[in-house]
């Protein structure tokens, strides 16, 4: 009886030594409980790849026992359009500057982040910042900027007799080059512009043509389209173009221009990282400028709090987002700095774009546009459904023309009164 | 204890137990949904179903008005046209050559089957990778035998059929089996008796195996035309209503409708008149199923 009344007695002195024991050295090491944040995107191309693996090292060095448990799906846009419907959400998203107008709701001020981080709003180009903002409220803080670009393939230039250092510097250049590589008994096609990715193609378009909308008097929005010689010339060339067979009539160029099929082509930034990985011998620039004078249209991407976040995953998020920009103490490059050098996408951190290594990056350069030009993509930054005007005006319009040759100046005329709809719609 | 015993014994009252799962399924998945869709559709609402509406039959009387409305409506009985018929005629063909119990018909019937255990996606993307104009292995083989380079996915006169393709090709073995089966059960004295009064094989096939079908072969059809007119995972996956909204259906434009341009109400009400159109179509079909039987 004595025995069981002394091994109980050690059994307790014991478990309080141990207890203190974990107590001293939580204090010597400050030990985080853990937390886990529910991260959502889109990206499914190489970007995504690199993403993936970027948290993945924030998740195994992070000191603050955070994981960030991503999903990444390609229906993103509806699954958060679902999720926040039934009023539930991940913690954390990457979107576009347009959600300012879509999810207000459902984003928190990003400017929080500034107040509760190192992270200085002075360091990103205020440009940017302002388009992901609406009335002092941030929605998204962006890390990059999405424009579109003008890739060549070398030895197809060089095997046309071309002088593959030396692109097309206007749209009249990119036919000519594009018939003297054009090689139909090869598969080989000078030019590679997809007619269903409408991304690209309103961006060549808006260089011919300017803006899809203007601004009025009273606030409001007029449509650019009907008799506009900008956007006649651009079908007109893309059309030109297919009759001749100089562009094939493909949804998929990308895998055509990856497979050493197209001379030229326009994409975003991501198809740097898939013509690298085959080895393809190319060059890329900024896309020429076309009558409508000096731009580079682009749609800002970034980082979203959603109001679904516990303030404990909120905290997290902005230790991950403080990490993404700086990095920790022994962080020789940061998630935002490899984000540009691996995958080539222009910055719009300032400390990113002052790095050396950013600056004496050729790839960068090259896709870099005059800072001084025009960015506002497709029409005024107030008007809040850009992405509706590409996907019920735009797109049907290149389709009618380039799949089925409906009357240009006709289908100009048709996309006028569809805009002049969806400003309705919107009003 | 007793009473409450007793009252549930009694056959109409039990009775109302055991239908009670069904039922409660019924109203939770069909009639609820049923009802809350034709409400959503009198509202001009996105998808997060925020700054909801009020516009009455607004929503149709813009779908009326809509040319993509009515391009969709003509691709989706298009559609039901072609796709409907080529399934039932080439299912029936094959299910009269395979009715046998042989090796060879027993390993043919599963072979046919085996598309429909494939998703629609991968299906789709086959076909894609199959056809593709510059590396498609048939493209390449019509192009060697001298019918030159053809653009099966991105040409809007040809496109339309090369999908329809795809869907017979994916689904006909199910109406196969489904017919088959019936004509086993056929009685053999019938045919035997055809035999002895010297009927051929297809006066056999008119006068004994398609009214021996008859209730089967209904069936696949009224199951092909749903099928048909509800359209969407091969469309979308393959061409995504292009080129140029050519192969546009009905779910895809009310997909597009909903997720894309996130207009829930305006989608639900183009969903709406597809539903008054499947039941309508659905109800001749069942009365004049019904009507034959009589006879």
């Amino acid at each position: 009886m004595r025995t069981k009344k002394y091994a109980k007695m050690m059994a307790i002195v014991l478990a309080a030594a141990s207890l203190s024991g974990a107590g001293m050295s939580a204090m010597a090491e400050e030990s985080y409980e853990p937390v886990t944040v529910k991260f959502w995107n889109g990206w499914t191309g190489n970007d995504g790849e690199v993403l993936m693996d970027m948290v993945d090292e924030f998740n195994d060095e992070n000191p603050y026992n955070i994981t960030i448990e991503m999903d990444i799906n390609s229906d993103f846009q509806n699954k958060i359009a679902a999720s926040f419907a039934a009023d539930e959400g991940p913690d954390m998203i990457i979107g576009v500057h347009t959600y300012k107008f879509t999810y207000p709701d459902y984003l928190i001020d990003m400017n929080e982040v500034f107040d509760k981080t190192s992270l200085e709003k002075s360091d990103w180009v205020q440009s940017m910042m302002d388009t992901c903002s609406l009335d002092d409220r941030t929605y998204i803080l962006p890390f990059q900027c999405t424009g579109r670009y003008m890739y060549w393939n070398k030895d197809l230039f060089e095997a046309a007799g071309l002088d593959p250092d030396t692109p097309p510097a206007s749209y009249e250049e990119w036919t000519e080059m594009a018939s003297k590589i054009t090689d139909a008994d090869n598969n080989v096609y000078g030019s590679g512009v997809s007619y269903t990715d409408v991304s690209s193609n309103l961006q060549v378009m808006q260089r011919f043509g300017g803006q899809y909308l203007s601004l009025t008097d009273d606030g409001g929005y007029v449509p650019n389209f009907e008799g506009n010689a900008g956007y006649k010339k651009f079908l007109e060339w893309f059309k030109g173009m297919m009759d001749s067979g100089d562009n094939p009539m493909e949804s998929d160029t990308s895998s055509m221009m990856t497979a050493g099929q197209v001379g030229i082509m326009c994409s975003g930034a991501w198809l740097n990282q898939g013509l690298q990985e085959v080895g393809l011998n190319y060059g890329v620039s900024v896309l020429p400028y076309g009558d409508a004078g000096a731009m580079n249209p682009c749609t800002v991407a970034g980082f979203a709090v959603t109001k679904y976040a516990s303030e404990e995953a909120k905290e997290a998020c902005f230790r991950f987002l403080e990490w993404w920009y700086k990095g920790f103490e022994d962080t020789d490059t940061t998630a935002v700095e490899h984000w540009s050098l691996d995958l080539g996408y222009p910055s719009v951190y300032t400390p990113v774009t002052q790095d050396e290594r950013y600056k004496t990056s050729e790839l960068l350069m090259a896709m870099t546009a005059d800072p001084d030009v025009d960015t506002t993509y497709m029409a005024p930054s107030s008007f809040p459904e850009p992405f509706l005007l590409a996907n019920e005006v735009i797109d049907p319009l290149i389709q009618s023309v380039i799949a089925q040759g409906a009357d240009v100046d006709e289908t100009l005329t048709k996309a006028q009164s569809d805009a002049e709809a969806v400003i309705e719609k919107i009003k | 204890m007793d009473k409450f015993r007793e009252y549930w014994n009694k056959p109409a009252h039990i009775a109302y137990l055991f239908i009670a799962p069904a039922m409660i399924l019924l109203l939770l998945f069909n009639i609820i949904p049923l009802i809350a869709s034709l409400v959503i559709s009198t509202f001009d609402v996105s998808m997060t179903l925020n700054d909801a509406r009020f516009v009455g039959l607004g929503n149709f009387v813009e779908a009326f008005h809509d040319s993509r409305f009515w391009n969709s409506m003509w691709v989706t009985i298009k559609w039901t046209l072609v796709e409907m018929p080529v399934q039932v005629i080439v299912a029936l063909l094959l299910a009269a050559l395979l009715t046998k119990n042989t090796w060879f018909n027993k390993f043919c019937r599963g072979v046919y089957f085996l598309p429909i255990i494939c998703s629609a996606t991968a299906v789709s993307i086959m076909w894609r990778i199959i056809l593709n104009s510059n590396v498609g292995y048939i493209t390449f083989l019509l192009n060697k035998l001298g019918f030159g380079k053809i653009n099966f996915m991105n040409n809007p006169g040809v496109t339309f059929y090369v999908i329809v393709f795809m869907s017979v090709w994916k689904s006909f073995g199910i109406s196969t089996i489904i017919l088959v089966s019936a004509m086993q059960n056929v009685p053999r004295v019938l045919y035997e008796a055809a035999e002895l009064d010297r009927a051929g094989k297809i006066r056999q096939f008119f006068s004994i195996t398609l009214p021996g079908i008859a209730p089967s072969l209904w069936y696949v059809v009224m199951t092909r035309i749903i099928g048909s007119l509800q359209v969407f995972d091969i469309v979308y996956t393959t061409t995504g209503g292009g080129p140029n909204f050519t192969t546009e259906t009905l779910v895809t434009y009310v997909y597009t409708r909903a997720f894309e341009v996130n207009r829930m109400g305006y989608a639900t009400a183009v969903s709406e008149c597809l539903f008054g159109l499947i039941l309508v179509i659905t109800i001749c079909l069942y009365s004049r199923m019904l009507k034959q039987e009589n006879e």
